[in-house]
């Protein structure tokens, strides 16, 4: 104070003299922030903006939440009670150009971009390192790079048509490398040279990474298990089926036994687990950084459960083909099995016994219990796309040792043999397995399979009305990759913004 | 030693008056009682040299009065200034102020004569603010003030009403005026980090020790203030010794407040809400070709269910008797002012407790000033004014979160059949049906409280460096807020069970610091007078805040964060500065012609370093008509003026750090700093500024019995901040820029008359109308931006900023009522050019849709009164004084936001529904309805709409007080020189177009679920020793 008190009287007589010398009085920096220009000179800044954007993906807008369950509820293995609830708007397909919920995606993955953009300019400006931090930031920049990767192949598949549609001809997003300046108009690229940009990231990603365990992170195998999607959703099924066996291959990571199978959900950083974000006690209690237990737990089963989301009809049939499912262990009973019109207790309206809550995410240890990590990757899912690979390359003796690997959670289920393999019979693995893990939607999708919704069936078994879903105006009962609603519309505030920016057809 | 100075004075007027000049001698007096008027300035005509002040007994005496001068000018804040022909032992009688066009006004950087002043500016005084009930004086202004706009937003004890001076500026950076506190200026903002709660910085300010408020409209009286002035400026002047022997005052006020103001959606009755409900699910199962019969048992099944099961035997519960009770205030003032020709002082003290309505609501006030003044030698005068304030608001639960907000409970959420408590007697801890819980159990699991010590020090040195003529001054003030907020919910409190109970204690620390200098020089030459002034000021601003949050408490006993499990904390720093330099010059021909402008240039750390200076300045004057020749003959004109100025003023950002593009670190991951670049910045941001010209009329006539004044302004308010939307593939939405434009244009009148002016009687009436239009210009791209009110906690109404359309436009869809014979809600469509759309009906030649989706929104109404003001009423008969203030506003709307929980159409399952609802639904029976059919899961209700648009306009006797003086015979044996009784009584009556509830609303016209405003009576006694 007394300092300040002595600044301002010389202020007072120094500007007196001269108004110029004011300039230092008049400069005002924040104390929690600093200017962007000058945030990052070490490797270890390099590393604390890392940091933010991991913490970032966590928003609600992406892994928090919305990007976590687009795939489920799109892919119809979760419905909701009565529309208005959650994020039905997705569920219904009623994302229009001007209704803007869907924007988030575009706002806030192209914001994480601009983070590991800024983090790869940043850090080709070091000056002299030591070999030991040169090693750290090649690390550090390894996972700029994949990120980047990462985010542009998730834009691209909730904006661009499926790779197989036409080849990538279509359109699919922006590629940003570069911070961009206030004013910048950039415009889409096909869907091809995204997923080409993707690969591009990633590839460059590869010989930096560290290929340790390095949790919360995305490491080497994170970056190879990122290819390997790719090329799947590519219909390069070879270097797909190459890039998941280097990752089963390495031994670095183990698939869960079935009895492990639950348990491994109420702890973090299994030995499945490829890439998995971190979420603290802190974002636990935060619903716009971490909302997936609010939104599964069925309501009155814990303060902010909202119940919204439960497994759909064809999702609990799919798991009823074997009651002894190890999967069936996080199925808890949802909202119609508690309490019934949403709280309120009507008691003739239950349909006991259902299990539509899916409790993937109800704690790891910490607490509260809503500060569950994301797995972004397992090793399940590696095996999965190893089997379909495999397979598409006709290599029916390894599609069949991979599925199995993870069909065996289900005991009471014949293992797949060399004659009964098929695509579906993966794909309905791929959805018991990876259910709200952010899969579903985009499976069926890029294959061209039709997608089957039911809204009436649970409301019936419930013998109540209310929960009879009036099929939405904005989708029939089937979607598939014609009908145009299967991508979503650039918003109306970017195309104002940004107007040579192209709409996707029919919007 | 009295006597020892009178004989004095005897012995040297004797020996002055055998000189050449001459001694003169005298005792100004009150023309109304014949009291010694003390501290009276007395100045011989034509030389300023010559002048004295008038002691206790309002005796002077002028020494060296040259043999030339024939009169001399008697002056004294609050009485008619005289000039009197010298004689002997002269007897100079004042009359008492009766808004005298020679009043002395604070205004920037110093005082004026009302009737010379070439600004727009009302001042009010003491008088008019001390028996208003209230722990803030805003409340007291209101409607007394033209163009001044006060809205009381809640009934929480101890909060301050939103202020507008002209209308509303600035779209993104602040409306609010600019508070100079003695000379300094204060920001005030709500300094609370509690979200439910309104704690601002006037709350502080203990009223009694008001002597003035002054509050300043046009460029010409604010643009000394130069870049916060743009919204106007309210001075508030402390009060002063005045010379005399020291006087003590106490006064005493105690008051309650048993009533809200007017009705507040009373809800239907018990059995009425019975019905309400099984309506709803009645008319769904028929919807969903149900049978009448299954219909009628399965909706019953659902009320059975849902309330009749819950019936107690002891019958209804009275949740509105339980929840709101009749609160006491309570205030007390003692102050001891008194001054001599050296040195005046005037110190108080002060306490004030005010209950709320709401049970545990509680404020209270404890307060100190000195003012202290000392002249030093001939040439300085030192003064210094010192306050410390202490206030805490506890048990505030008026938040628009519907789980804890008493006031929606009573309203919206607890049925009669919920009984709070068990077989027993005892409370009973439960929730019924989900959501309403008993707060009279709950009560004892939560907390929360905003303390605030403030201690403020204005030190300023003059130096009169050539006596009447040159001056300089300087201030240094120090003004520091210690902000402790606080709040507690137990573990076995619902709202933070998850967490195992939250306690949050926050510090927020406030200081501002100004230094501030000037040199005033003021001559006259003959019929020439000239002023002028020049100034420097440095401001800095800095606030340290603090948070510590634990969770996981142990047990609902201990409270604090010490005890918590989990421990979290946050702290950071913020601040701004601010530099400048002002000037003024004045001046003045024979009385007749005044000229003034002013220039102020500031430098602020809200703007980067090429654009953080800008130049205010203003240009005014005025003509004084009547002291014209030939307007000498007119003798029922005493006063005629006409004034005009032109100016600028400007607008900060409200960010401090808008022109940073920042990067911050709050991103944690597994425990480490997460950094991430924050938002884009706009290096060139720069001031939105403000140009304003004003031209009003003034006029004394009749004796001067009546008063009139009329004022037209325009406020064009350019380079307002917009958020200009950017390609959100930058990685961000938008970027600040100085784009939009809006223009408030205005006519003020305010007029006063009295009435009755006889020895016994005086009836003075008067009244304030304000017509201001607030119109957008300008915006980026011309195109529209939508906005929702910003006090609401979930978007209550929605406007849009619309070129060519009112500030303050609301924005939705267009009801078109409900169909007669089906009960269905209509919107008209408003179909765009070109557009195709299907209608559903006609209604009135228009086609309508009975889905609301398919309508398009468009401006539905204004937020914005067309005529707002007061009617002041002051009527005197001998000792006993009735006085009166209304307040009006016409032609503006209200938007009731809270028909979506209680005229809900069947979208709640088991919210309350207000009488007013009940009786305007549509059912077969009453199909010329108000509010369509009531079916379970309707949307109707839902979303913006003309529906829930009513007429704002109401008269309100705000302030009604009854005050009587004892005679003084009476008084003397017991030392009491003046002993006042005084009855007052707030928000008496209120008079409004639509009386669902209070429309005196926020200034977005919106209801909440604030608590309510309330009646409050007071009786209070004033002593002065």
């Amino acid at each position: 104070m007394f300092v300040r008190n002595i600044k301002l009287a010389a202020a007072s007589v120094l500007c007196i003299a001269a108004l110029s010398s004011c300039e230092e009085f008049l400069t005002e920096y924040p104390s929690e922030s600093v200017t962007s220009l000058t945030a990052i000179n070490t490797p270890s800044d390099v590393k604390t903006a890392l940091n933010g954007v991991y913490n970032k993906m966590t928003s609600v807008y992406y892994y928090g939440r919305q990007f976590l369950f687009y795939a489920d509820y799109k892919g119809s293995d979760l419905t909701v009670f009565s529309l208005g609830r959650g994020d039905s708007d997705f569920f219904a397909f009623q994302h229009e150009e001007n209704n803007n919920a869907h924007e988030n995606f575009w706002r806030y993955i192209y914001n994480d971009i601009l983070q590991v953009s800024n983090i790869i300019e940043r850090a080709s400006e070091l000056g002299e390192l030591s070999s030991s931090e040169q090693t750290a930031l090649n690390d550090y920049v390894g996972q700029a790079y994949a990120l980047r990767g990462l985010f542009h192949f998730d834009l691209v598949r909730l904006y661009g048509y499926p790779y197989l549609k036409d080849n990538g001809a279509s359109l699919g997003v922006p590629i940003i490398t570069t911070v961009l300046s206030a004013d910048a108009q950039p415009t889409r690229a096909t869907v091809a040279e995204v997923y080409a940009q993707c690969i591009k990231d990633l590839e460059t990603a590869l010989p930096l990474l560290s290929k340790s365990k390095t949790n919360g992170m995305i490491n080497y195998y994170g970056a190879v298990g990122e290819l390997a999607r790719i090329c799947l959703y590519k219909g390069d099924y070879a270097n797909a089926l190459k890039y998941a066996r280097e990752i089963i291959n390495s031994g670095v990571y183990t698939v869960y036994e079935p009895s492990k199978w639950a348990a491994s959900w109420k702890s973090q950083y299994g030995s499945e687990s490829i890439f998995e974000l971190y979420v603290s006690a802190e974002d636990g209690t935060d619903q716009a950084k971490s909302s997936p237990r609010w939104y599964t737990l069925a309501k009155g089963q814990g303060e902010g459960a909202s119940g919204c989301w439960l497994a759909s009809e064809a999702f609990l049939d799919r798991m009823s083909e074997d009651e002894t499912d190890v999967r069936w262990e996080i199925m808890k009973p949802d909202e119609c099995a508690l309490c019934g019109l949403g709280g309120v207790n009507v008691a003739p309206y239950y349909i006991p016994g259902r299990r539509g809550s899916i409790m993937k995410y109800d704690g790891d240890g910490k607490t509260p219990a809503t500060a569950t990590n994301i797995k972004v990757m397992r090793l399940s899912e590696i095996y999965l796309i190893a089997a379909e690979a495999a397979l598409a390359t006709n290599d029916k003796g390894a599609a069949v040792s991979y599925l199995n690997e993870i069909r065996r959670r289900s005991p009471k289920l014949a293992p797949a043999t060399v004659d009964n393999i098929s695509v579906d019979m993966i794909l309905s693995e791929r959805s018991k397995e990876l259910v709200l893990e952010g899969h579903r939607y985009f499976d069926q999708l890029r294959l061209g399979r039709t997608i089957v919704f039911d809204d009436t069936t649970l409301g019936t078994k419930a013998g109540l009305m209310d929960y009879v879903l009036t099929p939405p105006d904005s989708r029939s009962t089937t979607v598939d990759w014609n009908y145009y609603r299967c991508v979503l519309p650039i918003s109306l505030d970017e195309r104002n913004a940004n107007p040579g920016i192209q709409q996707n057809p029919e919007y | 030693m009295k006597r020892i100075l009178a004989i004095a004075v005897l012995v040297l007027s004797f020996c002055m008056s055998l000189a050449a000049q001459t001694r003169v001698s005298g005792i100004v007096l009150s023309a109304e009682d014949g009291n010694p008027v003390s501290g009276a300035f007395v100045v011989v005509t034509g030389n300023q040299s010559v002048y004295a002040t008038t002691d206790a007994n309002g005796k002077f005496v002028l020494n060296s009065v040259p043999s030339t001068a024939k009169t001399v000018e008697v002056s004294v804040l609050g009485m008619e200034s005289k000039t009197v022909q010298i004689a002997p032992d002269m007897i100079v009688e004042l009359s008492t102020d009766r808004m005298l066009l020679d009043e002395v006004m604070v205004v920037a950087y110093g005082t004026a004569k009302k009737g010379t002043y070439t600004g727009a500016a009302t001042m009010i005084k003491q008088e008019k603010i001390k028996d208003v009930p209230t722990a803030s004086f805003q409340n007291a202004l209101m409607g007394k003030v033209a163009g001044l706009q006060v809205n009381n937003t809640t009934g929480q004890v101890g909060s301050f009403g939103q202020v507008r001076v002209r209308g509303t500026g600035s779209i993104n950076a602040s409306n609010e005026p600019l508070y100079v506190i003695d000379g300094v200026p204060v920001i005030n903002e709500n300094v609370t980090q509690l979200s439910c709660v309104s704690n601002d910085v006037m709350s502080t300010l203990n009223p009694a020790d008001i002597e003035s408020v002054t509050v300043l409209k046009d460029a010409a009286a604010s643009s000394l203030y130069g870049s916060r002035a743009a919204n106007g400026v309210i001075l508030i002047q402390t009060k002063k010794g005045k010379t005399g022997k020291p006087v003590i005052t106490f006064k005493a006020n105690l008051g309650i407040s048993p009533a809200w103001a007017t009705e507040n959606w009373t809800p239907a009755s018990y059995t009425e809400q019975k019905e309400l409900m099984y309506e709803m699910r009645y008319n769904q199962y028929l919807a969903n070709g149900k049978t009448a019969e299954y219909a009628a048992t399965e909706a019953q099944k659902i009320v059975d269910n849902t309330l009749t099961s819950l019936e107690d035997p002891r019958g209804e519960f009275d949740w509105e008797k339980a929840l709101f009770r009749t609160a006491v205030y309570q205030n007390y003032d003692i102050n001891v002012s008194g001054a001599n020709d050296k040195t005046s002082y005037y110190t108080s003290i002060s306490y004030s407790n005010e209950e709320g309505r709401v049970a545990k609501n509680d404020f209270s006030r404890l307060s100190g000033r000195a003012n202290i003044t000392q002249k030093i030698g001939k040439l300085f005068e030192a003064s210094t004014n010192m306050a410390v304030t202490y206030s805490e608001k506890t048990g505030f639960n008026d938040t628009d979160n519907g789980t804890l907000n008493y006031f929606q409970q009573s309203r919206n959420r607890l049925y009669a059949c919920y009984y709070p408590y068990d077989e027993d007697g005892n409370l009973k801890q439960v929730r019924w049906n989900n959501t309403p819980y008993n707060v009279l159990w709950y009560d004892d699991y939560w907390s929360n409280s905003s303390k605030t010590l403030k201690v403020s020090a204005i030190e300023t040195l003059q130096a009169n460096l050539i006596p009447e003529i040159l001056s300089a001054k300087t201030t240094f003030s120090y003004d520091n807020y210690n902000i402790r907020d606080y709040s507690w919910y137990g573990p076995t409190h619902f709202y933070r069970s998850s967490k195992g109970g939250q306690v949050d204690s926050y510090v927020t620390n406030k200081t501002t610091l100004v230094s501030s200098s000037t040199l005033n020089y003021n001559q006259m030459f003959g019929d020439h007078s000239i002023s002028a002034l020049v100034g420097f000021e440095a401001e800095s601003n800095k606030t340290d805040y603090t948070r510590a949050t634990g969770t996981n408490l142990p047990n609902d006993i201990v409270r604090t964060v010490a005890a918590a499990g989990t421990l979290d904390a946050n702290a950071y720093t913020w601040g701004n500065t601010m530099v400048s330099v002002l000037s003024k010059a004045e001046y003045s021909y024979a009385s007749r012609y005044f000229l003034s402008g002013s220039f102020r240039r500031d430098g602020s750390s809200k703007l980067g370093p090429t654009t953080r200076w800008g130049n205010f300045w203003s240009v005014s004057g005025s003509w004084k008509i009547s002291n014209e020749e030939f307007m000498k003959n007119v003798s029922w004109v005493n006063d005629l003026r006409v004034r005009a100025s032109y100016g600028t003023n400007g607008t900060l950002p409200t960010s401090n750090y808008a022109w940073i593009p920042t990067y911050s670190y709050d991103n944690t991951y597994k425990g480490n700093a997460g950094g991430y670049i924050d938002g884009t910045a706009n290096e060139n941001l720069t001031w939105e500024t403000s140009y304003t010209w004003n031209i009003a009329l003034e006029s004394s006539l009749f004796d001067n019995r009546l008063h009139a004044t009329a004022e037209f302004f325009n406020r064009d308010s350019k380079g307002l901040i917009l958020p200009v939307q950017t390609s959100r593939v930058t990685g961000f939405t938008t970027v600040l820029q100085n784009v939009g434009q809006i223009r408030n244009r205005g006519v003020e009148l305010s007029i006063d008359g009295d009435i009755i002016r006889t020895h016994d009687w005086t009836w003075n009436l008067g009244a304030t109308v304000s017509m201001v239009r607030g119109t957008v210009k300008k915006l980026y791209n011309h195109e529209d931006i939508i906005w929702y009110d910003p006090t609401g906690g979930d978007d209550n109404s929605k406007f849009i900023y619309r070129e060519g359309e009112s500030t303050y436009a609301f924005y939705g869809n267009e009801w078109a009522g409900v169909e007669a014979a089906t009960g269905k809600a209509m919107w008209y469509i408003n179909p765009k050019d070109g557009e195709k759309y299907t209608a559903d009906a006609e209604v009135n030649g228009r086609p309508v849709t009975y889905s609301r989706n398919k309508a398009n929104e468009t401006i539905i109404g204004s937020a914005e009164p067309k005529a707002y003001g007061g009617i002041n009423s002051s009527l005197s008969w001998k000792n006993l004084t009735l006085d009166l203030g209304f307040t009006y506003s016409l032609g503006g709307q209200t938007y009731d936001a809270l028909e979506v929980y209680n005229a809900d159409d069947g979208l709640y399952r088991v919210y309350m529904q207000t009488k007013y609802y009940y009786d305007n639904r549509w059912t077969p029976e009453h199909t010329d309805a108000l509010y369509p059919i009531r079916v379970y899961d309707a949307v109707t209700a839902k979303g913006y709409q003309s529906r829930k648009l009513h007429p704002g306009d109401y008269l309100r006797l705000k302030n009604a007080s009854l005050s009587y003086n004892l005679p003084k015979g009476a008084l003397s044996k017991a030392n009491i020189s003046n002993m006042r009784v005084f009855a007052t009584g707030t928000n008496v009556f209120t008079w409004s177009a639509f009386g669902l509830y209070d429309p005196e609303r926020n200034i977005y016209g919106t209801t909440s679920w604030a608590v309510p405003q309330c009646k409050t009576y007071t009786v209070g006694v004033e002593l002065t020793f």
